[in-house]
């Protein structure tokens, strides 16, 4: 079990040092940050000085040395536009981002595995049908028109919900979150849904999906003129065979929540990742973006990485390929 | 439709109550929230030269003097009068009622230290070094005075140091002024001022919470020597989003937002809670011709010539385009049709300059007198997130110009993109902006039509590198005429040239709108600045 979680983590810092690379020459192509960060009425001098200002006047590859040799250091370098450590403006931005993929995954999960559930076990019933055509509105409706039907039905027609930014935060146990005030709540429901609906709807089909396999095979018949209690068979027999495949989406789906929630906090102006991102995009912020994709890739991994280790406890046939892969 | 009705109002009522019910009236009542579109990347005055940091500097650090965007005049500020001694030398009398955080008054070496540090903040992506390069020498001048050197004469040394914030010096001794770092290695870090520990200097307001991306919040300055704002806080909440900043307003989660996208102008026109406050601004959207690669790199078939070396064909280009419509169907009104550079609030813009008519047949005409009589490939290029609509008044430009026989096609690229390919001449019709903003049309002039010469950083933003003698001439006598008279005429001469020859295309000048509910008075600004200290109830 180490030597394979080793293997991994080497593995993953391969994929993570071929990123920067790519990045690093990628926005080489696109163009000089300096040109996106300085007015277009700068002077050619005052260009130059941002260029050395920004250490751009170095060859490309020295550029690249520089930022691996920071990277050993710990140290991620100062974002262009902010000229503050990019860790420091990543970890400001992180625990909104945090709470809102926790809010969402909270909901999503809990609607979705009992009616993805519901509507395996009676496919034919007409609220099963009405799951099911829920789920393709869900998946086909464009998440940034859908938040601005939200904002506009709860937050301005309805006046009832706050329409966008994060709300008061409060520390409890340690923790700094809007999770903790009632404000910070009201202005959570709004974009937590937003991102909720669309994995729902992904949820609900995969475990419909599932289900409805699970439950054709030989041992669920054979539990069933056995006489085992319908109840038992759902629980013990289907769902935890279920499982398997929920939590390989929920672990990439995570990840989405935490780190690509870029629709939903623009649409609602809230204060997360996503945002940095395009903004840092936008104008080739570089060290923010590598500072960002390094994390990103780091947090994958990780989940990766929790799922494989859930795998094992669900599913012992996994464990036993594991161990034997790594006796190899 | 009465009964929804009823249901929103109760509903209403019943929310308000609540929020009534909840928070302490006092801080409700005193708040103005903004919702901005771009956000300050700074707190430091001398950080970083764009428009929402000159936004925020105006209300938390003042200059010398206040460059007055609506007229064109200047305004005491830090300074109560100023008087040119000779050509170039000015006494800066200071108030003495302006007074930093600490209470000590604002002096001469408060000045030397923040003229200075302008050239040395560390990490500054485009600093204000502009601003003093014609400053040779700052010098205390007895008690509450100081004089600022000039090399030769600079009619333009108010509206440079309308733009520099006054940050207080750590220590009490004048440094002794020179154009490096005035003999001083230890200067106040950027981020002393974002975090709050070190106020930008003396101003209606001072940043108590700088978080990027998310607010800036501002507290009302007791101690300033002007006229006190009416809000004691102002939050300053960054919603980039379009749709988002308009649903901010719509939901009263903001009072004041800024940068109104056209598509939103009607439905806010038709919101009775709910204003629009415009100001034509200074900043002019043009295509600008490449008149020197030859040939040039996006117009084909021409055997390798550059037609826009030709006037006839800048002349046809202009002619082919219809302002009018520009402005009034892809713009909805918000802008005004251009004759010249210089718009018409602005110090040194020629009234005698007209736009020019929408005229194709003429323009079919020049362009076969030119040798184009089938016209020649064209690619015009664009950016798509920098200006209000441009990618749309682009592909408008594009079709106007198709009619009189180009091949016209259009490429629009993301501003990170396209201004560099711009700096590279990688274009051949091109967009872009200037806008005036020292707060008069000498330095835009400068900018845009004086020849390109990175020496002395003229024509900065002349990428199509048209060059005129003449007009060069007039704007270098205009750089040292301290008459205001004639150098206004100097100016005018030099756009009647570049429009005799049409050494661009100018389109429109942009109107800045904002959008406040209707019983908030807020004061609009030329150069599109946030003025957040006259802000107050109506009444």
């Amino acid at each position: 079990m180490l030597s394979y979680a080793l293997k991994r983590l080497v593995q993953s810092l391969i994929v993570i040092l071929l990123m920067t690379i790519v990045i690093f020459i990628g926005i080489w192509f696109i163009g000089n940050p300096a040109d996106a960060l300085i007015s277009p009425d700068a002077t050619m001098a005052e260009r130059e000085a941002a260029i050395v200002a920004l250490g751009l006047d170095k060859p490309l590859w020295q550029q690249y040395l520089d930022f691996l040799s920071g990277v050993f250091r710990g140290d991620f370098g100062n974002s262009f536009v902010y000229r503050a450590p990019v860790t420091e403006i990543l970890a400001a931005r992180l625990p909104a981002s945090l709470e809102l993929a926790f809010v969402s995954f909270v909901i999503a999960v809990s609607v979705s595995i009992p009616l993805g559930l519901y509507a395996g076990l009676r496919p034919q019933s007409p609220f099963s049908q009405g799951i099911m055509g829920f789920s393709l509105v869900g998946v086909s409706i464009p998440q940034f028109w859908q938040g601005m039907v939200l904002i506009i039905i709860f937050g301005i027609t309805l006046s009832v919900l706050p329409v966008g930014g994060r709300g008061e935060t409060a520390t409890f146990l340690g923790i700094t979150s809007s999770l903790w005030t009632w404000d910070g709540l009201a202005h959570l429901i709004l974009p937590a849904v937003n991102m909720a609906l669309l994995k729902m709807s992904l949820l609900i089909r995969v475990t419909r999906a599932a289900v409805m396999e699970v439950s054709r095979l030989d041992y669920v018949t054979f539990a069933r003129a056995k006489g085992v209690r319908k109840h038992r068979i759902v629980t013990h027999h289907i769902l935890r065979n279920v499982l398997l495949p929920i939590v390989t989406v929920l672990g990439i789906e995570i990840g989405n929540l935490i780190a690509y929630a870029v629709i939903t906090e623009t649409v609602f102006s809230w204060p997360g990742l996503g945002r940095l991102l395009i903004s840092s995009v936008q104008v080739l912020d570089r060290p923010m973006i590598l500072a960002y994709l390094c994390f990103t890739a780091m947090l994958f991994i990780f989940l990766n990485f929790i799922v494989d280790i859930l795998y094992t406890y669900i599913d012992p046939r996994v464990r036993d390929a594991i161990q034997a892969g790594g006796r190899k | 439709m009465s009964a929804s009705r009823f249901i929103h109002v109760s509903l209403r009522g019943a929310m308000g109550a609540l929020a009534l019910a909840l928070l302490p009236a006092t801080v409700a009542a005193q708040t103005l929230n903004v919702g901005v579109a771009a956000e300050p990347t700074s707190v430091d005055p001398h950080f970083f030269r764009s428009g929402p940091n000159i936004s925020l500097r105006e209300n938390i650090s003042d200059a010398l003097v206040y460059n007055n965007q609506v007229n064109g005049e200047i305004e005491p500020r830090l300074a109560t009068k100023w008087e040119v001694l000779d050509d170039s030398t000015w006494r800066f009398t200071l108030n003495p009622k302006a007074v930093f955080a600490d209470g000590v008054p604002v002096a001469a070496a408060d000045v030397i230290y923040s003229i200075c540090r302008v050239r040395n903040v560390e990490g500054s992506p485009g600093a204000y070094i502009s601003f003093v390069e014609t400053i040779e020498n700052v010098r205390p001048d007895g008690e509450g005075a100081v004089i600022v050197e000039t090399q030769g004469p600079n009619p333009m040394l108010l509206q440079n140091l309308s733009a520099i914030g006054i940050v207080q010096s750590p220590s009490r001794e004048p440094l002794a002024y020179d154009r490096e770092n005035c003999g001083n290695s230890d200067w106040i870090a950027t981020n002393l001022f974002n975090n709050a520990t070190v106020r930008a200097g003396i101003g209606p307001y001072y940043v108590t919470e700088y978080r990027s991306g998310i607010q800036t919040v501002l507290e009302r300055n007791p101690d300033y020597y002007g006229e006190a704002p009416y809000y004691e806080r102002v939050v300053l909440h960054a919603i980039p989003e379009n749709g988002s900043r308009i649903a901010a307003l719509l939901s009263g989660r903001v009072d004041v937002i800024d940068a109104v996208p056209v598509n939103a102008i009607d439905q806010i026109a038709d919101n009775p809670n709910l204003e629009l406050i415009s100001m034509p601004a200074s900043r002019l959207i043009f295509f600008a011709f490449d008149q020197e690669s030859e040939p040039t790199p996006k117009i084909r078939g021409t055997n390798g010539a550059n037609p826009f070396k030709d006037v006839r064909v800048r002349e046809a280009i202009n002619l082919a385009v219809d302002r009018m419509q520009i402005v009034n169907t892809v713009m909805d009104g918000i802008a005004e049709p251009a004759a010249s550079i210089v718009m018409s609030r602005v110090f040194g813009h020629n009234p005698d300059l007209e736009v020019l008519p929408y005229d194709p047949d003429r323009a079919r005409q020049l362009l076969a007198e030119a040798g184009y009589p089938n016209g020649f490939d064209l690619t015009i290029s664009a950016p798509n997130d920098r200006y209000r609509n441009d990618s749309e008044v682009a592909q408008a430009v594009t079709q106007m110009l198709a009619q009189v026989g180009l091949n016209v096609q259009l490429e629009t690229l993301p501003q990170s993109v396209y201004f560099s390919r711009a700096s590279n001449y990688e274009f051949s019709l091109f967009m872009g902006g200037a806008s005036a903003d020292s707060g008069e049309g000498l330095s835009q002039l400068l900018h845009l039509i004086h020849t390109r010469d990175s020496e002395r950083g003229l024509g900065g933003s002349n990428r199509g590198r048209y060059s005129s003698e003449v007009v060069d001439r007039y704007l270098g006598e205009a750089l040292v005429t301290l008459d205001e008279e004639a150098r206004r005429k100097l100016l005018q001469q030099a756009q009647a040239e570049v429009y005799k020859d049409f050494g661009y295309l100018p389109l429109y000048h942009e109107v800045a709108v904002w959008a406040a509910r209707s019983d908030i008075h807020f004061e609009p600004n030329a150069a599109q600045i946030n003025i957040l200290y006259t802000a107050r109830p109506k009444n």
